[in-house]
């Protein structure tokens, strides 16, 4: 199946490119009389009307064009700090004909990042970026002041991770937000940001940060030679980073880890881990991850071990419980009635009686039934939402039953099943994926489907490597020190170094 | 796509395609085809087998009882004959709608004739069949046929064969009964020497009416007490309580139980709960004439003291420690005889203790080892050590006048 979607996507490429030819604006200077700025500037941006042209001679008859993108800039900015300065003019600063100086103009903008461009296709990058742009007649540099200021969401705390002890911010939208979040955990000059632009389209902005010294050099050298190789119209999401990076494509286990909490993505890269940041969504990527990740949560390294550890095991247990329980059930129930205890067996044949589906069909069908509102409920808004829940647990769990179409054990088994699924956010949908795989085995073959449909899913995590970290350490292969992090959570006293699958040099934490 | 992978896929759908096969028993059936075997009884009719099946009902519902006073009997009664046990099993699916599930039979029930005649005959089927299972009980009906004690439920439990399996296991309770599973038959039966004992199973007439019973009518419940002797695979008679209870501590299966023996001084009784009790049986052979030894260690418990002596003085609690032992040492050489005189067969092991010990005379004299184990001299030990004698030191019936 690999080669035939390889394929498709070779073939793909070839008529894909010509398409997209490199336009002329790369070598192209600024030039010296601001109407060719501006015509080449409309030109180039199609006459589109959110990009405002402001023309205006200063106090000292300096003739300027400020061009920016309206509802990027930050109009207070601009007003005060750009315009006022050179249309009050200033006592200072004193012009001669010629306003070739540019450090005499830059001198009168009250603004801390300016840059000064000579090619305009930087200046239409910084323009497209909230930037805003600034000519001089007779001066072949243009300003690029950093008067970013857009609408941004406010820093709230996740609704999908959130947590009763620990930090309840979240990142937002905006990456420059969101690395100073991370910034303001780690002060330290070894963090590190590369930034970098990906999708010819959107451009959009994208950093990978690593704290130098502790980072994995090989797991760091691959993400740069993965990204680098995205060659894509549009990045809108992290989502499209991690499925252009990831290791295999065709696993259900996703070998890309993500967050909304800075704290998470702080510990992480402490360990040596990679963040990748890209603008637009709060979800920040991290690399290598492993099956146990999806397992740790925030929480467990703020509350003491006990109580760590084993809500960790509970975690570990419901998604047994999750992928394993209506396969078994099913599997029990048509195969093997001599394993269950007699008692059990009795009453679980009671509520039997009269269902007019076999077990698995009836499995089956209330398990779809409870994906379907699932979804409904998660892309409903909340009032709506409550109602859909209402429906579900009357129709399904109260009238199914009394009309004699489900038994009153399969509801239980797919209950406990559902709240399981909850319990660990990160593998929510592949739990679904392998519950219906198995629950299938289950059904056709007994405990010899589970069995050999378990060995398969175990043996396919085990062959998977996150940037060349293997997916199942640090339990296979064994390294003891990430032991400490794996079902029981130690003392932080006693986590000496850092976990050696993934950190390879400066391993130690404390001590 | 290119060979290698088009193999790859051929041989993926070759082996997926071929792994129902590999399951074995295709037998699968929803739980609403089976009829859940609770206990089964095996008679003679003529000869015929004659089948009696307890199928537990499943159990409906708590939300959806029906309306109506009326209570539902919890399991039915089916009754098949054939030529033998597997066909007369099969002839009962001629009257009944379910597929009978075996796994979960609690007991198998043989009538005291099956049993005379050899039970070999009767449990092939079972010790070989894969839906059966070799840890069910078995039990000799003694005095009525074996579907007769299906029927009859003096207990709590609603459904007879949990009765009946709740009785068995009172074993640890009483020490009067044997609670024997189809292994251990098996086991006893195989080994050159032991013969096999089995649990029996008798319906009484109940003592005490129900609460709210008809008038007239003969109530009747079960009892366990006993054992059966069984000389290879033939029933050869029975033992009662009290010698199932010598028995048992022989075998080393005393968990507990009630000595009661009289007091040294006074005219009462005294009665030692026993709390651990350990047996060490040894052989001595000469020739052909052997000398049986067995050794009990018991600690007990005073539980009863009637004889208004008080238990302060560490002498007096020697005394009773004596006369518990000497009623011990009553019960086990009464049993010992008993069998040795009437039955004549080696249910204790001893056989196993010489072939253990004299490997090379056990294979001389081991096709007649249950004569020479009749014959056989036999000394009894007795040890006991109360370690506890309950809240207070004095009876109750002293009184300090």
């Amino acid at each position: 199946m690999k080669e035939i979607i390889k394929k498709i996507v070779r073939a793909q490429k070839c008529n894909a490119s010509g398409g997209q030819s490199s336009k002329n604006t790369d070598d192209v200077k600024v030039s010296k009389k601001l109407a060719d700025n501006k015509t080449f500037l409309k030109n180039s941006f199609k006459n589109s009307t959110d990009i405002i042209y402001y023309e205006f001679e200063g106090y000292s008859g300096e003739k300027a064009l400020i061009v920016y993108i309206d509802g990027m800039v930050d109009k207070k900015t601009l007003n005060r700090d750009v315009i006022d300065p050179f249309i009050a003019g200033s006592k200072e600063v004193e012009f001669e004909e010629e306003f070739e100086d540019s450090e005499k103009l830059k001198s009168l903008i009250h603004v801390a990042n300016i840059q000064e461009a000579r090619m305009v296709s930087e200046v239409i990058d910084a323009i497209l970026c909230g930037d805003t742009a600034m000519f001089f007649e007779g001066t072949n540099t243009a300003f690029i002041i950093d008067s970013k200021g857009w609408e941004k969401r406010a820093v709230a705390e996740p609704d999908t991770e959130a947590v009763v002890r620990g930090p309840r911010e979240g990142y937002v939208e905006s990456i420059r937000v969101n690395t100073a979040l991370l910034r303001r955990k780690i002060k330290n000059v070894n963090l590190v940001f590369e930034s970098l632009k990906l999708g010819r389209q959107t451009k959009t902005d994208v950093a990978i940060a690593y704290i130098d010294g502790i980072v994995n050099r090989e797991v760091l050298g691959e993400v740069r030679k993965r990204i680098n190789a995205i060659d894509t119209d549009s990045i809108l999401e992290s989502g499209y980073i991690e499925q252009y990076i990831e290791d295999n494509h065709f696993s259900p286990l996703a070998t890309v880890g993500n967050t909304q909490k800075p704290d998470i993505v702080a510990a992480k890269i402490l360990e040596g881990r990679v963040a990748i940041f890209c603008d637009g969504t709060p979800h920040v990527l991290t690399v290598p991850n492993l099956f146990i990740e999806n397992i740790q949560s925030a929480e467990d390294y703020y509350v003491r071990p006990y109580i760590a550890s084993i809500l960790r095991i509970i975690r570990l247990v419901s998604f047994l419980i999750s992928v394993l329980v209506p396969a078994l059930y099913v599997a029990l129930s048509t195969y093997h009635q001599e394993m269950i205890p007699s008692v059990l067996l009795v009453t679980m044949a009671g509520a039997r009686e009269g269902i007019p589906l076999p077990a698995l069909a009836e499995a089956f069908l209330m398990i779809l039934m409870f994906e379907l509102l699932r979804e409904s409920g998660t892309r409903l808004p909340r009032p709506v939402g409550s109602a859909i829940s209402i429906v579900g647990a009357l129709v399904v769990g109260e009238a199914a039953v009394n009309a004699g179409l489900v038994s009153a054990p399969m509801v239980i088994v797919v209950a406990v099943t559902a709240v399981a699924s909850f319990i660990v956010p990160a593998l929510t949908e592949v739990m679904t994926f392998y519950r219906f795989i198995l629950l299938f085995l289950g059904g056709m073959l007994g405990l010899y489907g589970i069995t050999c449909g378990v060995f398969v899913m175990v043996t396919q995590a085990a062959s998977l490597h996150s940037f060349g970290v293997p997916y199942t350490s640090p339990m296979s292969p064994l390294n003891l020190e990430g032991m400490k992090d794996y079902g029981l959570r130690f003392p932080l006293w006693s986590m000496i170094k850092r976990p050696g699958s993934i950190a390879k040099e400066n391993k130690k934490r404390r001590g | 796509m290119n060979k290698t992978a088009v193999k790859r896929v051929i041989s993926l759908i070759l082996i997926i395609s071929f792994a129902p096969a590999a399951s074995g028993c295709w037998n699968r059936h929803e739980l609403n085809t089976l009829g859940i075997l609770g206990a089964l009884a095996v008679d003679m009719e003529g000869e015929k087998y004659k089948l009696t099946f307890e199928i537990i009902k499943p159990k409906p519902a708590a939300g959806s009882k029906k309306g109506g006073g009326e209570k539902d009997e919890p399991v039915k009664f089916i009754q098949s004959t054939g030529d033998s046990l597997l066909d007369a099993l099969r002839n009962a699916t001629l009257s009944f709608d379910r597929k009978i599930f075996m796994p979960h039979a609690k007991a198998y029930i043989f009538s005291e004739e099956v049993a005379r005649k050899g039970l070999l005959n009767y449990i092939d089927f079972l010790q070989r069949d894969h839906e059966t299972r070799r840890t069910t009980y078995i039990l000799i009906a003694k005095g009525s046929s074996a579907a007769e004690m299906l029927n009859a439920t003096g207990g709590i439990e609603d459904i007879p064969s949990n009765y009946i399996e709740r009785l068995i296991e009172g074993q640890k309770f009483n020490s009067k009964s044997l609670s024997i599973r189809l292994l251990d038959f098996l086991k006893y039966y195989y080994e050159r020497g032991k013969q096999p004992v089995i649990g029996i199973i008798q319906k009484k007439e109940k003592a005490i009416k129900e609460a709210g019973g008809e008038k007239g009518k003969t109530e009747y419940e079960l009892s366990v007490e006993g054992a059966a002797v069984f000389f290879e695979e033939k029933l050869v008679g029975f033992l009662n309580g009290m010698e199932t209870r010598g028995l048992n501590f022989i075998m080393g299966k005393m968990y507990s139980g009630i000595i009661v023996s009289p007091s040294p001084d006074g005219e009462g009784i005294n009665s030692v709960e026993i709390l651990t009790s350990g047996s060490k049986n040894d052989v001595e052979i000469k020739g052909k004439e052997a000398k049986l030894k067995v050794k009990i260690n018991i600690t007990g418990m005073l539980e009863e003291e009637l004889a208004k002596i008080g238990t302060k003085d560490p002498e007096v609690i020697e005394k009773i420690e004596k006369a518990n032992s000497q009623e011990v040492k009553n019960e086990i050489e009464g049993v010992i005889g008993k069998v040795q005189q009437e039955y004549k067969s080696d249910i204790f092991g001893f056989g196993e203790v010489v072939h253990r010990k004299y490997p090379g005379e056990w294979k001389k004299i081991q096709k007649d080892w249950n004569d020479i184990f009749s014959r056989a001299e036999v000394n009894v030990e007795v040890e006991t050590k109360i370690t506890r004698t309950g809240l207070t030191n004095d009876p109750v019936n002293k009184r300090e006048d």
